[in-house]
């Protein structure tokens, strides 16, 4: 989940999604590639602790595997240069033991930098879904993001609009295929770090006939 | 301790660069950052490389000191001749950049220093078997 545009809602949807997915029977991996301000962990209401065993462990909530920057980082800023980004990604793609998953949900931080390009270089197959919001701002950017990914080749299911408001507009995004819209969810809020609100939520609602279409 | 998981990328590599011809000695750099014990390592690949054409290779391994140098003011220093908490160094093993969340330069104390030195595995060299 990508959109190079920052609280657009992905850490929402990707965290959604994966519960999504879980509650589908799907064994499902969550990974926080956002070290920055990592923020999966508080939407699905958990801590993530340093697990090791021949490797780090991902944490467990409501059958997600999840993995993020949190177990090295704790409650300290993460003051880091491009390059201690690339190789961070490697080297916890290497030490995660995540066993068998039918799903690795990838939540991308904002930016179109050393994220994407190490995304492409060590999980090729991966598949890139844009999130944007209604702003004139939001599409801008995300409109790069697009033209980037076909810049680079990489596989790209389309795009969702987040925080929709006017459901009757025709969003459009560089020409790229329209998954779907999530509506603006008020309750949404109080659902955060609750993942059985947020499976009862409007955001998990719409979230369900993009994924059953993706699916097919 | 991920002694094995790296035996395995070890063996992996050099029998994709031998392609297929006998394997007499490995050369390995190892940084001292990963924190690995290299008999480990050493009984791991042997191990892993039995019934392939690396079976029996001999395994040599050269330690690289641990190096970091600071880009605020320049100090290079080991990270490792200093006594650092236990639960660190065990982050730091595995993912090296912790060191910049949880270490400061000793000199001037900045976080933005680069890791120049001890970390990772590397295959120097592979002796194939004539």
């Amino acid at each position: 989940m990508a959109s190079g545009k920052g609280g657009v809602g992905k850490s929402v949807l990707s965290s959604v999604s994966a519960l999504l997915l879980s509650s589908l029977g799907r064994r499902v991996g969550l990974l926080d590639l956002d070290f920055y301000g990592p923020s999966v962990h508080t939407v699905l209401g958990t801590g993530v602790e340093f697990r090791e065993d021949r490797g780090i462990l991902p944490a467990e909530v409501h059958g997600v595997k999840l993995m993020s920057i949190l177990p090295f980082a704790g409650e300290s800023p993460v003051l880091w240069r491009g390059q201690d980004v690339s190789q961070a990604i490697l080297e916890l793609l290497a030490v995660t033991r995540w066993s068998e998953l039918d799903f690795l949900i990838v939540d991308m931080p904002p930016g179109t930098g050393e994220e994407i390009l190490e995304i492409r270089r060590f999980l090729p197959r991966a598949e890139f879904i844009a999130v944007v919001t209604p702003s004139k701002l939001a599409v801008g950017t995300v409109g790069r993001l697009v033209r980037a990914l076909s810049e680079l080749g990489a596989n790209f299911l389309g795009f969702v609009e987040n925080m929709s408001v006017d459901l009757r507009s025709q969003p459009d995004l560089a020409g790229a295929r329209f998954l779907g819209r999530v509506r603006f969810d008020p309750g949404l809020e109080e659902a955060i770090g609750k993942p059985d609100a947020l499976l009862r939520s409007l955001v998990a609602e719409d979230l369900r006939k993009i994924w059953s279409s993706l699916l097919i | 301790m991920h002694e094995w998981a790296l035996a395995e990328g070890v063996v992996g590599s050099v029998l994709g660069a031998a392609g297929g011809r006998r394997v007499a000695a490995v050369r390995l750099r190892l940084g001292e950052l990963q924190q690995i014990d290299v008999e480990v390592l050493r009984f791991a690949i042997g191990e892993l490389s039995r019934g392939t054409a690396a079976e029996g290779m001999e395994v040599e391994v050269q330690t690289e000191p641990a190096e970091f140098e600071c880009t605020s003011c320049g100090n290079r220093w080991n990270p490792l001749g200093t006594k650092i908490d236990g639960d660190i160094m065990e982050l730091i093993h595995f993912l090296p950049e912790s060191s910049k969340i949880h270490m400061r330069c000793p000199r001037c104390g900045s976080s933005d220093f680069r890791i120049s030195g001890g970390r990772g595995l590397w295959i120097e060299s592979i002796l194939i078997r004539e």
